[in-house]
């Protein structure tokens, strides 16, 4: 079994200057949040005019419209847009399957994680880390400041394997925290046992926004491409161990090709029914290359 | 339908057991390749519409069992060895008693003629005939004669000292016309028969032989006993070779006999010469008969004693007029075959037109001017001039002639002239003995020795008779035209039956068996079904099932690589 990026493996400054032009925008962010760059549904003393509203005792007397006093008789205050941070929780798979292969789906996993991490700590929004197998592991806070990406990387690299993947489980238990409305960035290959249909489900039930990062391998869409997956096999599931005897034959493969293609169908059909952000990452590539794809124009706005 | 290599029952079993084989196999499951992968959620599922290719997951469908089944099958039945021609049992059965010295050893032939009057027994009558091989082929028993009737004819018959007939009855059925379409060809005895022969039978013939002997079984014999002219010239005396042949490799020993006229032969007259050979030189040409016997306790004992009567090689006698050129008087008198004399002469030599010794053959000289070509022959007999003119060439010496140098010296043509008459005769041009130097020839000499054996009609000698061989004869100076008794009125040669004793105008002559692959106990090639021509259809059926398995074997394959077979 391979293993996964270290510390200074990971934390590669050149890869991260290379994010510099990228940037994460929101659509509107949730109030309550804290000052930041992201447009936000509080009103207050922004910059950005968003609206009038009738004067009541109490308010700031220089944000009262004295023209439309003039014409109308009526005292106006001017209201401005808050500008907020976005939270981001990055969601991590660090089950088996995430670290089978070499080199290990974790290794692209987890520089995406830290290139979203630098992205949106450069832009003042808060960061949290979160990782899952068959449990939900809540692995750094959300947190904001630049500052934070060195921490943040730590955490990232002290990721180790754990078992199963149960991402409807995880996805179910990340809403009992109660976060505060954010951008949800899931990373993990999806091979959920309970099967595409129920992570759908999962994920449509959340409050964030979406990203998934679908972590792939060439080999998942062509197994010929597997030096060993021919005649005859007992396949043996990495996570729960579970044997499955067939031959592979050219009906077999055609088979597991149409299984694999609805499997991604239903991800992908997912994410644009629900507007959510989807981008596969195949774990032998540059992870950068794919990631300027999902930030085409420079921004990606969730 | 039956089967080379198998019997039906155990082609039968063999296909049960082919079934249980398969569905106890059913029961072991194939080795896999342990593979970890991140998830079996889709192989599960290509899994669940494409089984695991094991055993039992083959069998899991009846129809892919039967198809496994089926090819098993095909190739067990083609190990089998079918036999597809038609019902064997309605072919017409010729049973052949070999009655040759193949069959004279031991008890070989009681053996056969058992085994014969047992098959008989359950042979329909007019689907079957019995043939015996012995001298000659004999049909002892033909279609639709009751079999009682066999025991009154073998009574009188036995191994006879002769070589098989075998070959000969097998040529006949390769004859277009000849064999029925399904003929099983049954052979009681040791008779061989030659691949040649077993190749050529036709097409739904089957040949066989009724019981297994051994190949090649020690036992000695006398393989070859002949005469040549004696090696010393002598004209009266001739030299005699012994040959004995056998495994393990013959030797003339001390337990061989020879006896001329009734008197052994001193132990030093005879020279032996190794590898079985034996010569006795100088033996005098006066029609005494040899026997040579070997005391060898073996099996076959009709080998063991082989007879032939000397040639009788007497001097011919030559009455010579006294006008002649010297030269021919000296001719004759180096040839020791010839004597001169004036009384109780066979061949007269003379002058043309001379009356002396008339009305006997004669060699005559006669003037160039009186005769148009260098050389008339008168000759006896019916045959054409050009047949005659060809033997005559040869046994006259003409073609040792320098007839060229000849004519040269002569200037005109030197030719030969043949005419039929009542007298054989020969005249020669007077000139070429006088002139042109013939007397100085080489072939003076020749052609006056042998134009006076030519004329004196010395009958042919046979150096060996020999059972079941043509007569060879030893002349060469004698024409075509002369009735040579080896030769039969269509001209095929005269082939002597066993051995014993052949008469003719000559007198009584002794045959003897002399045959190698007799002495030798040679069984020939093994009269193996496949070598009959019998199993027409066995081979194609074989090839045919093999095709089958491999077709199947090809859907098979066809069918899994579609998935439409687990």
């Amino acid at each position: 079994m391979a293993s996964a990026l270290t510390l200074s493996e990971l934390f590669d400054p050149d890869f991260l200057a290379a994010l510099q032009p990228f940037s994460l925008h929101a659509r509107r962010v949730a109030r309550a949040g804290r000052p930041a760059e992201q447009t936000s549904r509080d009103r207050g003393f922004g910059l950005e005019f968003a609206d009038f509203k009738s004067y009541v005792p109490g308010d700031d007397l220089r944000a009262i419209d004295w023209n439309i006093y003039r014409r109308l008789g009526r005292l106006f205050v001017r209201v401005f847009e808050e500008r907020r941070d976005l939270p981001v929780y990055l969601l991590v798979d660090r089950s088996s399957s995430m670290y089978l292969e070499d080199p290990p789906r974790i290794n692209a996993g987890l520089r995406v994680a830290l290139a979203l991490a630098s992205i949106a700590l450069g832009q003042h929004d808060s960061v949290g880390l979160y990782s899952f197998s068959g449990v939900l592991n809540i692995d750094a806070k959300a947190a904001a400041g630049k500052h934070q990406l060195v921490s943040f990387a730590e955490r990232l690299a002290l990721l180790d394997e754990r078992d199963r993947t149960d991402l409807t489980g995880t996805l179910g238990e990340l809403a009992g925290h109660r976060l505060r409305r954010g951008l949800l960035v899931v990373i993990s290959d999806f091979f959920d046992p309970a099967g595409a249909d129920e992570v759908a489900q999962a994920l449509a039930l959340c409050r964030h926004r979406l990203l998934l990062v679908q972590l792939v391998k060439k080999t998942d869409a062509d197994p010929t491409l597997h030096a060993d997956l021919h005649g005859d096999l007992r396949l043996l599931d990495c996570e729960s161990g579970d044997a499955v005897d067939l031959t592979v034959t050219p009906a077999t493969l055609a088979r597991y090709r149409e299984s694999y293609r609805e499997f991604n169908e239903r991800l992908t059909r997912f994410a644009t029914d629900y507007d959510a952000g989807f981008v596969r990452i195949d774990g032998d590539e540059d992870v950068l290359d794919q990631l300027g794809g999902l930030f085409e124009t420079g921004s990606l706005v969730v | 339908m039956s089967f080379a290599n198998l019997p039906l029952l155990g082609v039968l079993a063999g296909i049960a057991g082919i079934a249980a084989l398969l569905f106890l196999l059913q029961l072991l499951r194939i080795r896999h390749v342990e593979v970890a992968v991140p998830t079996t959620l889709f192989w599960r599922e290509a899994a669940r519409e494409a089984p695991v290719r094991i055993l039992r997951g083959v069998f899991r469908h009846p129809l892919a069992y039967l198809l496994v089944l089926a090819i098993c099958t095909l190739l067990w039945l083609a190990f089998a060895g079918p036999e597809a021609h038609e019902d064997r049992t309605s072919a017409y059965r010729v049973l052949f008693l070999d009655g040759s010295a193949h069959t004279a050893g031991g008890d070989d032939f009681e053996r056969a003629v058992d085994k014969l009057k047992a098959d008989l027994a359950g042979l329909p009558e007019g689907r079957r005939e019995v043939i015996w091989g012995g001298a000659r082929n004999i049909k002892l028993l033909k279609a639709g004669e009751d079999r009682l009737l066999l025991d009154r004819r073998l009574a009188s018959l036995a191994a006879e000292a002769a070589p098989s007939a075998l070959n000969e009855q097998l040529r006949l059925l390769s004859v277009p016309g000849v064999a029925p379409a399904a003929l099983e060809f049954v052979v009681y005895g040791r008779a061989p028969a030659e691949f040649a022969v077993i190749e050529r039978l036709p097409t739904g013939t089957r040949l066989s032989r009724a019981i297994d002997y051994p190949d090649g079984e020690s036992n000695h014999g006398i393989a070859a006993l002949g005469v040549n002219p004696a090696a010393s010239g002598r004209w009266d005396r001739l030299d005699l070779l012994i040959r004995i042949a056998g495994t393990p490799d013959a030797v003339v020993g001390d337990d061989m006999t020879v006896e001329v006229g009734g008197q052994p032969l001193g132990d030093d007259r005879l020279e032996r010469l190794g590898d079985g050979l034996a010569l006795v030189r100088d033996l005098a040409a006066d029609g005494r008969e040899v026997e040579v016997r070997l005391e060898a306790s073996d099996e076959l004992a009709l080998d063991n004693t082989a007879r032939l009567t000397l040639p009788t090689r007497r001097a011919v006698r030559v009455a010579l007029a006294d006008d002649l050129d010297p030269a021919i008087r000296h001719a004759i008198e180096a040839d020791p075959g010839l004597t001169i004399t004036d009384e109780d002469a066979s061949v007269a030599i003379r002058v043309r037109g001379a009356a002396a010794f008339s009305g006997l053959p004669a060699l005559e000289f006669a003037p160039a001017a009186d005769q148009a070509t260098a050389f008339e022959i008168d000759y006896t007999g019916n045959d054409s001039a050009e047949l005659a003119l060809r033997a005559s060439v040869a046994a006259l010496g003409l073609d040792q002639i320098d007839a060229a140098g000849l004519a040269a010296e002569a200037q005109r043509p030197v030719g030969v002239q043949l005419r039929q008459a009542e007298l054989p005769g020969i005249s020669v041009w007077d000139e070429l003995l006088a002139h042109y130097n013939f007397t100085g020839s080489r072939s003076f000499p020749l052609f006056v020795s042998r134009a006076v054996r030519w004329l004196a009609g010395e009958p042919a000698w046979h150096p060996y008779l020999a059972a079941g061989r043509p007569i060879p004869t030893a002349t060469v100076w004698s024409l075509a035209a002369d009735a040579d008794p080896s030769l039969d009125a269509l001209g095929a040669d005269y082939v002597l039956g066993a051995a014993g004793t052949v008469s003719s105008d000559r007198g009584d002559e002794a045959v003897a068996l002399l045959s190698e692959a007799v002495t030798e106990r040679r069984l020939g090639t093994p009269l193996l079904a496949s070598q009959a021509g019998g199993d027409f259809a066995g081979t194609g059926i074989v090839t045919w099932l093999i095709l089958a398995a491999l077709l199947l074997l090809g859907a098979e394959w066809y069918l899994y690589q579609r998935g439409l077979m687990p």
